[in-house]
């Protein structure tokens, strides 16, 4: 049966495989096939855009992660000690996000302006390394969450 | 000696709403568990009366808008574009300003949640003053972390949406 508490569940969900996956997408798949594929000229135009649009999905995501996510500490009903290591953790990631893409993002953007630049390569690949670190860290909460589900009364599965 | 550049106006309006939240925050957490209404209501009734149906709500919205204050100032740092900073802290106070009542309501109650789930207000009347006092004040702590969240989360959404602005003017500019 549909219930608020599990709509707020779904859309929560939702939210992450939306930031994680678009990211991970981003990463491991976009960007090694626009290195081989295209010339530099064209591979910036593109990456440029793909940032730009990412970093709107991605923040995004975050708010409504932020926004289901407290109403489904409210549905848990208690603030155990995986619940405030995953909110620490959720902390980080918000301002490793808001590094990312707010911040090398539109570095990126303004430095790619007029085509390739040398300065783009070492902001490219510090825009990975926090994705990837941000990725890495989003995992760890998932795996908390599954701990919180499963310890947590009505909810819990299995 | 370099002179020192004025602040934006952003940051001094930052600076103030923060010693405005932290002051409204310790005067109604310290009278809210204390019981000082007792007192002012023995000074002056009728803003005895206001400020002991108040004091709570006072306590509460103060430590959202602190959270959330912090976690603005925090982020605003995280920006080097000073256009994109600017705007981003600018235009999260006001969404922070907006969202403030409903934010506050659902931190308050989620701060009233305990380790084993059981409501951490159980016992707060039969506690004494100093423990009633801590309590206030952990609360008070919770809830800002709540807003701390949320505040950093409105930032991530308008920064984004800032630095394109910033970038576009940068472009109208040239």
């Amino acid at each position: 049966m549909l219930t608020m508490r599990i709509l707020v569940l779904f859309i929560h969900v939702t939210a992450v495989i939306v930031a994680l996956g678009g990211s991970l997408f981003s990463t491991f798949a976009l960007t090694p096939i626009l290195t081989g594929e295209l010339e530099p000229p064209d591979r910036v135009k593109v990456v440029r855009r793909v940032i730009r649009r990412l970093g709107a999905i991605v923040l995004s995501a975050l708010v409504i992660l932020v926004a289901t996510g407290m109403l489904n500490v409210l549905y848990v009903g208690a603030i155990s000690l995986l619940l405030a290591i995953k909110l620490v953790l959720v902390v980080v990631v918000i301002v490793l996000a808001i590094h990312q893409y707010a911040n090398l993002g539109a570095k990126i953007w303004r430095v790619s302006e007029n085509g390739p630049a040398p300065e783009l390569a070492p902001l490219l690949a510090r825009f990975r390394r926090v994705g990837l670190a941000q990725g890495a860290i989003v995992l760890a909460i998932v795996y908390l969450s599954l701990g919180l589900t499963r310890v947590a009364g009505p909810i819990a599965i299995g | 000696m370099k002179p020192r550049r004025p602040r934006p106006a952003y940051r001094r309006w930052m600076r103030w709403l923060t010693v405005i939240a932290v002051s409204v925050g310790v005067i109604s957490t310290l009278s809210y568990g204390s019981g000082a209404h007792l007192v002012v209501r023995y000074l002056d009734p009728p803003f005895g009366r206001w400020w002991n149906e108040h004091e709570f709500a006072l306590m509460i919205f103060s430590a959202c808008a602190l959270g959330m204050l912090t976690a603005i100032r925090f982020g605003a740092r995280l920006l080097d574009d000073a256009v994109a900073r600017g705007r981003s802290a600018s235009i999260s106070i006001i969404v922070g300003a907006v969202l403030l009542v409903p934010l506050a309501r659902l931190s308050a109650a989620l701060a009233r949640l305990g380790w084993s789930g059981a409501d951490t207000f159980d016992t707060y009347a039969m506690d004494s003053i100093v423990d009633k006092v801590l309590i206030a004040g952990v609360y008070f702590l919770k809830i800002a972390c709540f807003g701390l969240i949320a505040g950093l989360a409105i930032f991530a959404a308008v920064a984004m949406a800032a630095s394109r602005g910033a970038a576009a003017q940068r472009q109208l500019e040239k």
